[in-house]
Formats: structure tokens, sequence, C-alpha cells
């Protein structure tokens, strides 16, 4: 089973997804407790030989790490707290521990793969928050009270989204060099040295490769549903229905007004936040 | 993708994008950031996804990530319905089942 990563939604799906897409980020990266790691071998993967790095005052126990970048437990779960605000704010569901571990692992990935990016200016993160809470329809003193009853900071918001826009530039690097992006990812993650540890939820499982592993367990066909999907895949239209609707920015859009002018691409994005 | 688009638009082709929120959040939330050039469509009622068959497949009040590549017959030519929020094809792909 393949799972191809965003590519045509590169752009898009970041900017719209825009609360879910915040998982992809990673985590200002704390280090670990080593004794403390239960580390389980990627598939693919080489043993993790290089020393972890050294702990620190802010250790915590390890919950992956990717070609020595450490992700912690406790950074995960402030990371899954913050996805509890936002998605309260936004209406979005949430995303559970282990899909949030496994995000951040795949976002580390691409930094650790991609060409250096310049990171977003702090104007850059705040017009992107600003625009998330517009979106919203509330105030920052809003946001910020709702993150402090999680036991966060502003601060972790500001460097999730700085993260979230730093990931973003760097799939856009690769996209521009031309890369296929989903193979990219595969081929990564094939070389990285990742470690994670056991999901308690299912001990059977000891691996981690998020360009194979199905975030939906009751999903097990292809993803690719090339115009005749599987029988147990989800019933596709063979013509497409006549619509019409209204285009962000103004005006309408009449599918069969646009097809008499060639082929049209749909692509459905979920739900702005 | 705005490089990608110039391929689509050789092709003879459009992308449209559609996502069940209304057009008011999709502007200030998508627009106002990437303003891409092709049309961003608002479904707030999801009936355009419902029709689709793919709206609440992945989980509740969404569209899954999915793309339709529709003939100027109107039939579905090719289509590609995502298992995660993540999961997209290619634009290769895409191009290369243009009709």
């Amino acid at each position: 089973m393949s799972r191809n990563w965003s590519v045509l939604g590169g752009v898009l799906l970041v900017a719209v997804g825009l609360v879910l897409a915040v998982v992809l980020v990673g985590p200002r990266m704390v280090a670990p407790e080593p004794t403390q790691v239960s580390p389980t071998e990627t598939a693919g993967a080489s043993p993790l030989e290089s020393p972890l790095p050294e702990p620190d005052a802010e250790t915590g126990e390890l919950a992956a790490s990717v070609d020595g970048f450490p992700i912690t437990q406790a950074y995960v779960s402030k990371t899954v707290r913050l996805n509890r605000v936002l998605g309260a704010l936004s209406g979005a569901s949430v995303l559970g521990e282990r899909e949030t571990l496994e995000r951040l692992v795949r976002s580390q990935v691409i930094l650790n793969g991609a060409p250096p990016v310049d990171e977003p200016t702090e104007d850059e993160v705040e017009g992107f928050i600003s625009s998330l809470q517009r979106n919203w329809g509330v105030s920052d003193a809003t946001v910020v009270a709702r993150l402090e009853a999680e036991g966060l900071e502003r601060g972790f918001l500001e460097e999730t989204i700085r993260r979230l826009l730093t990931v973003q530039a760097a799939v856009d690097s690769l996209e521009t060099e031309g890369h296929n992006l989903s193979q990219w990812l595969r081929e990564q993650q094939q070389e990285a040295e990742i470690w994670m540890i056991e999901d308690p939820a299912d001990p059977d499982k000891t691996e981690l490769d998020g360009a194979e592993e199905s975030v939906d367990p009751s999903a097990t066909e292809e993803t690719s549903l090339a115009t005749e999907p599987p029988a147990s895949g989800p019933e596709l239209p063979t013509m497409a229905p006549a619509f019409t609707l209204e285009r962000a920015g103004g005006g309408s859009f009449d599918l069969e007004d646009r097809l008499s002018e060639g082929p049209v691409v749909l692509v459905f994005f979920e739900r702005c936040a | 993708m705005r490089e990608e688009y110039g391929a689509f638009q050789e092709a003879g082709a459009e992308i449209v994008a559609v996502a069940v929120a209304d057009a008011s959040t999709i502007d200030r939330g998508v627009r106002a950031v990437i303003n891409p050039p092709y049309p961003l469509l608002a479904d707030p009622d999801h009936k355009v996804a419902e029709a689709f068959g793919v709206y609440e497949l992945l989980s509740s009040n969404y569209a899954a990530p999915s793309v339709f590549v529709i003939d100027t017959d109107r039939s579905i030519v090719w289509s590609y319905v995502g298992r995660d929020r993540s999961d997209r094809p290619s634009v290769a792909t895409i191009l290369e089942n243009l009709p």
C-alpha cells in the first residue's frame, strides 16, 4: 500500500488544513533522557548507532528520535493539547497522541532531509496566527486563555506555527527542485534512523513508516482509486454531478460552463480551519 | 503549485479547489495566505462533496482530500481519494491522467 505525501496539496493543504497541519510541525527539540528510552527500530532503518544528544535541563522521556533529533513525550503531549485548543476553536477533529507523534516524526524527516530554508519572520508567524484568529472569529486574548487552560503559553503556538511554516517552505523547496514528494519522503524515511516508542495501544505494531502506514485502520485498499474503486472503497460517481458554487473572492463557478472550455481537475480539501 | 498550474493550463485543464466552508472563511483563511491562481470554491452545505461521495469519508464535517479529473462530457476519467489528510496524488500523476 502506498501513501503519497501531499504534492498537489503542498501549498494548499497546509494553508487550508491550518489547524490539522499544525501537527506536521516538529518540536523545538529538547534532549531526552537516554536511559528512559524504549526505542523501536524502524522498518528499513538502520539501528541508531550515533549517541543521543546530551540531556539538558528540560529532559523528558523520549517518544521518538529521528537521526538523533529527539522528540520527547512531553512535547508530544503539548502538541496534542495545542491541537485540542485549536480544534475546539475551529471545530476540527483532534488527532490522537500516536498520530500526532507520527506526524511529528514525518515533519522532522522533512526538516532533516530537505535543503535548508529560512525560518519565517516574526511578522509572518504573527500574520499566520492573525489569519487563524480571523477565521475563528476570536481575539488573541481568547486564544491565550484557551492555551493557558491547557497549560500552554502563546509562545508554544508561535513556535509551532514557525515550525509549520518552515516545514512548508522545505516542502516548497523540494517541489521547486522537481522532487516527487511522496517518493522522496519514502526514501528519506528508509534512510533515516528513526526510533519510536512502541504504541501501548498496539503492542504488536513495532514499526513506523509514515509513507506506508495507514492512519485509518479501516482503510486497507490501495489509495489510488483510478476510475473503478475497489468494492470495499467509497462509492464514487462515474459522472460528475452538475453544480454551481460560490467562489471565494467573488463570483461563482459552474462546472458545466467550465467544461465547455476543457477538462476540470476538481480537488477537495478539508474544511477551512 | 503555481508552476504546476501552468502545466495544467497548457494541457487545457483547469484546477478547481473545493472546501466545505463558506466563501468568506476561505477568502480570509486561504486566499489571504496563499492566493492561488486557481478558483477556490465554497461548499458550506457540503452538497457537492456529498455528490462526489467524499464527504465524511475520513472524519465528520470534512471532505476527504480527493481529486477528480472530469472530462468535458462530465465523465470522471480518473479519481483519487486520500486515505488521510496528507495523502494526495502527485501533480505528475494527475497530469498523466488528464484526458
